[in-house]
């Protein structure tokens, strides 16, 4: 591994041919040739990354003291790092010495060549006894002759043998650790060549037990040292001691590995590993890794010429297998603490690496002190301090392309690590130049060499690599390509660079607010879904309705007070939540409920952050635009920060519920039912499914901009991808609820658990989703829900077979997803999927080994893949937007860059912090702060002096007062301010849906500058109520002086509580209440009648209008009595008086009149009884009675007839006049109507002829109408005889009209006999 | 209006099993001539309502659903005049609105082949003009003309009589000068859930503090009491205390 690195950096090889290196494990099937001298290596490959990563953090981490480590994947890291949290609290230190991990058994078993050990005479040894250490309680005198024996296994590099189960490792390698006074005597033993493995492996146990017995080994450390120093001027190759302090005895630099496993479960796992990079090889470490430590040539320690070192060893491992000798391990020990040397240094001279034995005498051994303090500047980097750029150029190359290839687990981790490394402080030393040469010269290997130990030497590199991680840089958001266009580093150590960042910049429009709306949308209420028909039962309908009203109520009452300090969710709501559960009796409930909570979910959650659907532009412009339109964006930026979390999180943050999600979460957690839970995960997997399946309209590629239609589709899928996210992350917690833990669960249960679980059949079948994504190349829609559904496993359930195979298959699709810009997928698409990805494989649950160990099946799925019209891979559907929404850790590179600029210190861990903003004071003028004291004392003295009931008018009407001001401005200003949010959405109300949201935001930043006269009108409200209300309320006899000044006072605290309200909330208020009224709106809008307009004309009765008029429901029941009776069954001698048909039709008038009582609904139906009223008259159905033979010649038939003509005459008349919604005079010549007519034996036409003519008087209907509706009538079945009627009824229709012209005579009595029709027929 | 427990149980006892037309209607008005008409009505329509809750499920089963269609169909096929469906209804003791309704649903699903929705059923029986059998649609139409508990037109006098009440309500209270909001203030300062009215100032209605007033417009009793409060009171219950329950 190292000898990889080492064969670069002594530019024996170059990095082109260390990555076709790498490759060549990768894609066996290119062509590739590999270096000779890299040939024998092959089998690292796979170890070589991490490796590669380890070493770049090891040898930068001095350096970064800016913002939040950068973990570098690696096995075992979670064992040292809670060990190193334990004890020390310095995971870093803890990290260097923890780094090892290799199978110890198996290094005994290895035959090792004997390299001797190199004393390196340039280093002094008096050195190692200057016992003066800043280590409270351990000596520092070189033991490094115990080591060699008793840690073999220590000069590994932790990344080596990650697929051996830990738990072996675990045990030996705290015991290797452990120098105790038992192990040196075997240590000589050994040496003698006495040493077998098996007493090594008793030695282990014996050891193991102790370091778990011994907390501490400080205590023993002093006493040992002692013995030790004897021991190493005894021992020939303690002579080769480094010329530093060390003490491997001391449990915080070198803690015992087998305390860890003991510890683990104490504390939080992390993925911080910063293991000692031990510069030599192991030669023990594995089979095939066949060399030793290559002495450098520069070091005069040389042992071997630098040239020859690979094939000797080779040869030497060949041939002495057997040997385990104390020189080979010895060798190890001293590269380590040659290393531990050289960090000691480094950190307690940030200056440079002074190996001055007279330096040393000062260490300091804090950490703290080696971080820059707020006073120290910035280093200025300069390129000409820039030492072995040569190595560090190939070290960038190597490492750029392990970016480019996608090599790494997380490629955005890597990016800040780079930003960290060009950001990084330092001080300024003048002792930088001067020390390089003589450190160069103690390093034996150039592994082993501080590259980056100064500030210059790290932004060099950091440099080169960016300029060659252009590609993704450009594509970073424009905030992010500002801060690195007008870095002065970039500037400096690379003019092309900056040029090319400067154009990247001009160019860019990726602007991306990670603004998330303050407030949380109104519930809604969605009636819909919800009716009765959804129900099997009564019952069951109001059930759910009950649990609905319960539901809202609890997320009202978390959205009002769940910020509020020492508010908790399950102390409040959980009982209730699970009262109303139990109200589930039955499964359809449940399902109800689910679909319920989930589209709240949606509703709710869709956004960047917890509320909010609208995105893009903020909606909550309000304090903006109060505070005026001119440097919006600086506000805008400035306000973001205001909101924005600026948490510390790091490039990596664990999965998070954030926002109104928290709600939801914390609902199913306390609501703790297994059936609801069933229910959601159901309601989940179909809503997933169902939005996976996602098409958009075949798309071609276009040139030049994007038109609507895309960027519809842009949204569309935008929406589709959060819903998902947000599903699929709920579904992931649900799934993998039952088996979460906090702290991962000890192995040992591992093996049980995945067995029992791998009998089981997954939720929703992801992997199955996955593979058809892939091939039907959609992945840009499908992996980023499966990484949120994935994120939330618990830490067993990537083991399941099932899992395993599905990560297997994203880590497959993250490697063969380099970035490029090419045809089958837009660069963007891929760096989402590779941003999200590559943060899943940093979730703690996720397990480390995985990216580096697993065993990359090539499914052939990608090259299957085919072009279809649904593949959404090639459409460029992810903006920056899109990408930071979904990846909201991206923002932390602009954040590191952010700091640089700000300089803020190490104080605020380099970052810079987010703004509470506190009451917005600001608005009103503020006094000086000497002043405001004063005047507050003044106030005190002021108070002191009066009677206590003085001081509570005061503040009571203040507190009154403030309170009224605010209720006025809201009835007066605000009424206003809706009001004409109301005239401004009248025209645009019909407007799609998609548009509401983002016109609600233009109204409302339109009334926002009218809201600021607010605080005006309050201050104004203010002083007019404040002193009216202090008079009247304090004594009559209070003095004039004292009454003013209270009054004042009371002024002043009203106004202030008053405008510290309104600057705060008004625009919130406003906007809300603009939404409520277009809802209203809307909802109003929706099923609107036609006669409303109508309605709107005319609301009222007459002006002389007594209401007394009957109501419309007596008389649509009188009109139904006498329709029963004309319908039938009747008895014999039933009928209606004429006089009471006569009597209801004029109260029909009256009441038409009258509108007080009239509804809608029983106007509507008025209409409908009287036009069937007419029908049956028309037909003669109506059992007319009590005719007066007023004129006794005519016929019994004539009366009735007349009767008839005179109530149609009425009805027409009615409907003419008196009714506002249309009367629905078209049934007249309706089917059934008509086949009233077809019944009677003696057809009356002429009524019916009558009833036609009338309706056209009185413009009731047109005559093409008529005659259209006589047509259609001919279409049915009818007697013949009545068929032939029919058409002469409208023949004679037809001719009459045509012919009078103009008419005259509105409702002349009978036209045609019927025995005319019939002769004339 | 108050009519005392024990002319409501005799009320209430008369009806027994009253088939629900008018006839019916009329001699209950000959029995009870000091009630009026509404109460009559309102008690009638509830406790019919109730005898059918009891029976509704027997009517709608596959089987006799597939009897009443076809004695519907043997009826007009030997006389189309006759009122076929509503002697039907009367016979097996059903609203001849719902039997409507089940032989329409029957006869439409015949015709299409497919269960008709539950809109273009109510469009129907509201306007027969459209059912495309004109037999039918006579036979229907005469069902619902002559159901005084059921069916579209009972439907819209009922909704009429309540929006009469609420008007008369906020008369009478305005006529009382007492301060109250109606339900639109109410909806737009944001109670999701209100009663017709609420009291600015309460007030005591012997002997009892009243906050709110909610108008049902139908005759109170036991049976509906329990319903109206298992619906909506709890709910405002919650949002606003006392209340009256006006029963016009």
């Amino acid at each position: 591994m190292a000898a990889v690195l080492e064969l670069l950096l002594r530019e024996e090889v170059v990095a082109a041919e260390v990555v076709r290196w790498l490759s060549h494990s990768l894609r066996p099937a290119e062509e590739n040739h590999v270096h000779d001298m890299l040939v024998p290596h092959v089998l690292l490959q796979k170890d070589f990354v991490p490796f590669l990563l380890n070493f770049l953090r090891e040898q930068t981490r001095q350096i970064l003291t800016n913002g939040p480590s950068t973990p570098a994947k690696t096995p075992n890291s979670k064992a040292i790092r809670s060990l190193a949290s334990q004890r020390t609290g310095s995971e870093r230190r803890a990290g260097n010495s923890a780094g090892s991990c290799s199978s110890r058994m198996q290094l005994f078993s290895q035959k090792t060549p004997a390299s001797s050990c190199t004393p390196d005479t340039s280093f002094p040894s008096s050195v190692s006894s200057s016992g003066s250490s800043a280590f409270p309680g351990s000596n520092l005198s070189s033991p490094c002759s115990d080591f060699p024996r008793t840690s073999p296994s220590f000069s590994c590099s932790p990344v080596f043998n990650h697929n051996e189960k830990r738990s072996s490792q675990k045990a030996s390698l705290g015991s290797f650790l452990m120098t105790t006074p038992e192990v040196q005597p075997m240590r000589r033993g050994r040496r003698k060549g006495n040493s077998s493995v098996s007493s090594i492996g008793r030695q282990v146990v014996r050891d193991l037990r102790r370091s778990l017995t011994e907390d501490d080994g400080k205590t023993e450390n002093t006493s040992l040292s002692g013995g030790r120093r004897k021991q190493s001027e005894m021992d020939p190759t303690s002579a080769n001691s480094p010329p530093d302090q060390l003490n491997l005895n001391n449990f915080e630099e070198f803690p015992p590995m087998s305390a860890a496993s003991s510890l683990t479960n104490k504390s939080k796992p992390s993925r911080r590993i910063n293991p000692t990079p031990v510069s030599a090889e192991r030669p023990l470490s594995k089979p095939k890794m066949c060399f030793t430590s290559t002495p450098v040539s520069q070091s005069p320690a040389a042992r071997f010429p630098s040239g020859t070192s690979t094939k000797t060893f080779a040869a030497n491992q060949e041939g002495n297998i057997t040997s385990i000798t104390g020189s080979s391990l010895q060798e190890e020990r001293e590269m380590l603490k040659k290393e531990r040397c050289k960090l000691l240094h480094q950190t307690s001279s940030p200056a440079g690496l002074s190996l001055d034995p007279s330096m040393s005498t000062k260490l300091n051994y804090s950490w703290s002190a080696s971080l820059p303090t707020d006073s120290q500047l910035v280093t200025c980097a300069d390129l000409s301090k820039v030492s072995c750029k040569k190595q560090l150029e190939q070290l960038a190359q190597l490492y750029s392309s392990c970016i480019s290839e996608n090599l790494v687990p997380n490629i955005f981790l890597e990016l800040f690590f780079v930003l960290q490394l060009l950001t990084s402080k330092g001080t300024t030393s003048s002792e930088d130049d001067k020390n390089d040469l003589e450190f160069s010269q103690g390093c034996r290997d150039a592994v082993e060499r501080q590259h980056f130990r100064n500030v210059h030497n790290c932004v060099y590199f950091a440099v080169q690599v960016l300029d060659r991680q252009f590609e993704i840089i450009s594509r970073l958001e424009k905030g992010t390509l500002k801060l690195l266009a007008e870095n002065e580093r970039i500037a400096s150590f690379s003019p092309g660079l900056h040029e090319r960042l400067m154009k990247a910049y001009e160019s860019s429009t990726a602007k991306v607010s990670l603004l998330l709306p303050s407030s949380i949308q109104s519930v809604s209420f969605q009636p819909e879904t919800d009716n009765r028909s959804n129900f099997p039962s009564d019952r069951a309908f109001h059930i759910f309705k009950k649990q609905r009203d319960i539901f809202y109520e609890l997320l009202r009452e978390w959205e009002d007070n769940h910020e509020k300090p020492g508010w908790d969710f399950e102390r409040v709501l959980g009982n209730r939540i699970r009262a109303m559960m139990t109200h589930f009796t039955a499964a359809y409930n449940h399902s109800h409920f689910a679909r319920l909570f989930q589209k709240q979910l949606i509703q709710m959650c869709k956004g960047p952050v917890g509320g909010g659907t609208s995105w893009g532009d903020t909606p909550d412009q309000d304090v903006l635009n109060m505070l005026g339109s001119d440097n919006l964006s600086r506000l805008k930026r400035l306000q973001e920060r205001f909101v924005v979390p600026q948490s510390i999180r790091g490039p990596c943050p664990p999965p998070a519920f954030p926002g109104c999600q928290q709600f939801f979460r914390d609902f199913i957690l306390s609501a703790g039912s297994y059936q609801f839970n069933q229910h959601l995960m159901d309601s989940l997997c179909l809503k997933i499914l169902e939005l996976d399946s996602l098409t958009l309209v075949e798309h071609e590629p276009s040139d030049g901009e994007a038109d609507m239609d895309e960027q519809d589709e842009k949204k569309r899928f935008t929406g589709a991808l959060m819903t998902l996210r947000l599903l699929a992350k709920f579904l992931g917690f649900l799934v993998f609820l039952p088996y979460r833990t906090v702290d991962p669960p000890s192995r040992d249960l591992q093996e049980s658990a995945v067995a029992l679980r791998n009998q089981t059949l997954p939720v929703l079948d992801v992997l199955k989703l996955l593979r058809r994504s892939i091939l039907n190349r959609r992945t840009i829609l499908t992996v980023p829900w499966v990484v949120e559904f994935l994120s939330l496993v618990d830490h067993f359930a990537p083991f399941l077979d099932y899992y395993g195979r599905v990560f297997s298959l994203l880590l497959q699709l993250y490697r063969y997803m380099v970035l490029s810009e090419d045809k089958e997928m837009s660069f963007l698409n891929k760096l989402l999927i590779l941003a999200v990805l590559g943060w899943l494989f940093q979730v703690p649950s996720v397990p480390e080994e995985l990216f580096f160990t697993s065993e990359i099946r090539q499914e052939r799925l990608m090259r299957d893949a085919v072009m279809s019209a649904q593949a959404l891979d090639s459409v460029p559907l992810v903006d920056q937007q899109l990408l930071y929404t979904c990846c909201p850790y991206l923002g932390e590179l602009r954040k590191l860059l952010a700091s640089f600029v700000a300089g803020s210190g190490a104080k605020n861990g380099g970052f810079i912090r987010k703004i509470t903003p506190t009451a917005a004071e600001s608005l009103a003028p503020k006094p000086s702060i000497t002043q405001q004291k004063l005047q507050v004392e003044l106030e005190q003295a002021f108070f002191h002096n009066q009677p206590p009931s003085l001081r509570r008018t005061v503040e009571f009407v203040a507190e009154r007062v403030g309170s009224n001001c605010v209720k006025h401005i809201k009835a007066t200003l605000v009424a206003e301010l809706v009001k004409k949010a109301e005239v401004m959405l009248q025209d645009k109300v019909k407007e799609e849906d998609a548009k509401h949201s983002k016109l609600l935001d233009e109204v409302c930043a339109q009334l926002y500058e009218e809201g600021a006269q607010a605080l005006h009108k309050g201050r104004e409200f203010c002083r007019l109520k404040g002193p009216e209300a202090v008079r009247v309320l304090l004594p009559e006899e209070t003095s004039a002086a004292v009454l003013s000044r209270a009054e004042d006072i009371a002024v002043g605290l009203a106004t202030e509580k008053a405008c510290i309200w309104l600057s705060t909330n008004l625009s919130a208020l406003i906007k809300r209440e603009v939404r409520t009224t277009f809802n209203r709106m809307l909802r109003v809008q929706g099923p609107s009648l036609p006669s409303e307009d109508a309605e709107g004309e005319r609301r009222s009765c007459p002006p002389d209008c007594q209401h007394h008029a009957p109501f419309p429901s007596q008389i649509i029941n009188e009109i139904k009595d006498v329709l029963c009776i004309a319908v039938g069954p009747r008895d014999e001698d039933e009928g209606i008086c004429y006089v009471q048909l006569e009597g209801l039709l004029s109260r029909l008038s009256q009441t038409l009149r009258c509108r007080k009582f009239v509804c809608p609904t029983s106007e509507q139906q008025l209409a409908r009884c009287t036009v069937e009223l007419a029908s049956l008259l028309v037909s003669d159905r109506v059992p007319i009675q009590g005719l007066k033979p007023q004129t006794p010649k005519k016929p019994e038939r004539h009366r009735v007839k007349n009767a008839i003509y005179s109530l149609l005459k009425s009805l027409l008349s009615v409907w003419k006049e008196d009714f506002w919604t249309p009367v629905p005079v078209q049934l007249m010549i309706s089917r059934k109507s008509v086949s009233y007519m077809a019944e009677v034996e003696q057809r009356e036409w002429d009524l019916f002829l009558f009833m036609l003519h009338g309706l056209v008087d009185h413009g009731l209907m047109g005559n093409a109408e008529i005659e259209s509706c006589l047509h259609s009538l001919r279409e049915f079945l009818w007697p013949s005889d009545f068929l032939k009627e029919l058409e002469t009824i409208s023949r004679i229709f037809i001719s009459e009209h045509n012919v009078a012209e103009p008419r005259t005579r509105p409702c002349e009595l009978v036209r045609q006999p019927r025995g005319t029709v019939a002769a004339q027929s | 209006m108050k009519l005392s427990k024990a002319q409501y149980d005799e009320i209430a006892q008369f009806l027994g099993h009253v088939q629900p037309t008018r006839q019916s209607l009329r001699k209950l008005k000959e029995r009870f001539p000091g009630q009026s008409q509404s109460t009559l009505l309102s008690i009638f329509s509830q406790e019919y309502q109730k005898q059918i809750k009891r029976t509704h499920a027997k009517h709608h089963t596959a089987e006799a659903i597939e009897t009443y269609y076809q004695r519907y169909l043997n009826g007009v096929m030997k006389n189309a005049a006759a009122p076929v469906l509503l002697e039907l209804a009367n016979e097996v003791d059903f609203a001849p609105s719902l039997m409507a309704r089940i032989v329409l649903e029957r006869f439409l699903q015949e015709q299409e082949g497919a269960v008709p929705t539950k809109t273009l059923i109510n469009s129907m029986l509201r306007d027969p003009s459209q059912i495309p059998d004109g037999v039918l649609a006579n036979q229907v139409y005469q069902c619902t003309v002559n159901d005084c508990c059921y069916g579209p037109l009972v439907d819209c006098i009922k909704h009429a009589i309540g929006h009469e009440h609420e008007v008369l309500l906020r008369e009478m209270l305005l006529e009382k000068n007492l301060s109250f909001l109606a339900e639109e203030q109410l909806r737009a300062k944001g109670y999701d859930k209100t009663p017709d009215f609420i009291l600015e100032v309460p007030v005591a209605v012997e002997g009892h503090i009243i906050h709110w007033i909610e108008s049902k417009a139908s005759f109170g009793d036991e049976c509906s009491h329990q319903a109206y409060l298992h619906d909506q009171f709890w709910s405002y219950w919650n949002r606003i205390l006392h209340f009256i329950f006006c029963i016009c």
